[in-house]
């Protein structure tokens, strides 16, 4: 059960469908992680339900028979396949095999463009950026290997992390999978890979990251946002 | 407001009151379309209710209706994954409606089809998977106990633009003026006074 949660706010904005679609990709990746803020959203949509639903608009007539018409034409439901069944094949190049992903997750990648893969950001941190659909977040894997050390550095815009696989830690705490972490403007922090095995997330940054010294300057073409 | 008709229509063997709905949701998954012509009738203009309202996109009447017709039709086709434990009718109906919201909204934004979509990303309570199985398991059907009108004023206000506007709190406390935690508070705080926060 992960330890480091989205606060209420966030998890309101995904049940009542306002969040971004980058934010709401990472929180519906910690809800398969984590099954308290999953049933917490569920009291939401609940809410959502009996707020969103109160007050009717008269429907022009008709609007039913033309609905019935389409039911017949429209295709059969068709019972969605087993977990087992979905688990999706390839690109599992990305992973070294490891545990099982989240079915969001693995979707994403299926989208990266062969043969993209892992890219260098340092000699500790690689990334794989995934196609989400949207221009404001570049919503990206990242790998931070077993002993890695990430440029310190601060955000002028957000940051949702989401632990996958592996442990990373930085000035506040250690976070292990299904953990989720907001940074917002002004924050600095350096996360730090565990020692024993490589360190696998999920993140979203909304704006280009700021770079504490000259040394991390040397990264800072690498770091610069592209949303695809 | 406009004048509707709102009662309730009988289906043979469904009683208007408690499950009502839930249970025309259940007939609906066998193919019962007079269980669905009264589904129509009662969430339909709620459903366009709720589309007018919504502040991203801005929807307009013709299109609310057309997506009232989407929504009806995804109710209609998925009916057969509603399990009465999990959801009530008026939940799950507002996630389906919910998402083709939030569909619309990217379709007009995206360029590119992504190799998601919004159902992957805001689930709608059918998988069997989920790990909330046990959590689901122990409870019961349940209203959501406190009133909003029972909230102080300024609560209220939030917790509405929120849910019938379809506003981020970050829009909510733009639009007010306000820090962004003050608007985080007055949210918590209306969540516990209607008993929905599951840890305080």
């Amino acid at each position: 059960m992960p330890n480091f949660h989205p606060d209420t706010a966030l998890l309101v904005d995904y049940a009542s469908g306002s969040a971004h679609r980058a934010q709401a990709i990472c929180l519906s990746t910690h809800l398969s992680f984590c099954a308290q803020c999953a049933q917490q959203v569920r009291h939401l949509e609940e809410l959502g339900g009996d707020l969103a639903l109160t007050e009717p608009a008269a429907l022009s007539s008709g609007l039913l028979d033309k609905t019935l018409a389409t039911l017949d034409s429209a295709e059969p439901p068709t019972p969605r396949p087993t977990a087992q069944a979905r688990q999706i094949e390839g690109r599992t190049d990305l992973l070294n095999g490891q545990s099982a992903l989240p079915e969001l997750v693995q979707k994403l990648i299926t989208g990266i463009p062969a043969p993209a893969a892992w890219r260098k950001l340092s000699n500790s941190v690689s990334m794989a950026r995934l196609p989400t659909g949207q221009k404001d977040y570049e919503v990206a894997l990242q790998r931070i290997c077993a002993g890695g050390k990430t440029p310190h550095h601060g955000h002028t815009g957000d940051e949702f992390t989401v632990v996958l696989q592996g442990s990373f830690s930085d000035e506040d705490g250690i976070y292990s999978a299904g953990d989720f972490l907001y940074r917002g403007p002004g924050e600095v922090h350096q996360p730090l890979g565990a020692l024993h095995e490589d360190c696998i997330c999920l993140t979203a940054v909304s704006a280009r990251i700021k770079l504490r010294s000259w040394f991390d300057w040397l990264f800072a073409p690498l770091l610069r946002i592209k949303p695809m | 407001m406009q004048n509707i008709n709102r009662r309730p229509v009988s289906m043979q063997g469904i009683e208007p009151g408690d499950q009502q709905w839930e249970l025309a949701l259940c007939r609906v998954a066998k193919g019962d379309k007079a269980a669905f012509s009264a589904l129509f009738a009662h969430f339909g203009p709620l459903i366009k209710g709720m589309f007018l309202r919504a502040s991203q996109p801005v929807i307009s009447d013709a299109i609310a209706e057309e997506l009232v017709q989407e929504v009806m039709l995804k109710v209609w086709q998925k009916a057969y994954t509603y399990d009465v434990k999990k959801a009530r009718a008026s939940t799950w109906i507002f996630t389906i409606a919910r998402n083709c919201r939030i569909d619309l909204f990217y379709r007009k934004q995206s360029e590119t089809a992504p190799s998601i979509n919004t159902e992957d990303i805001w689930n709608t309570l059918e998988s069997d998977d989920c790990p909330v199985d046990e959590l689901q398991r122990m409870r019961s059907q349940r209203q959501v106990r406190g009133s909003v009108e029972q909230l102080p004023v300024e609560q209220q206000d939030v917790v509405k633009r929120v849910y019938m506007e379809s506003k981020s709190h970050q829009q909510v406390a733009e639009e007010l003026g306000l820090p962004l935690g003050t608007v985080k508070s007055r949210i918590r705080l209306a969540l516990q006074k209607l008993q929905v926060m599951l840890v305080n």
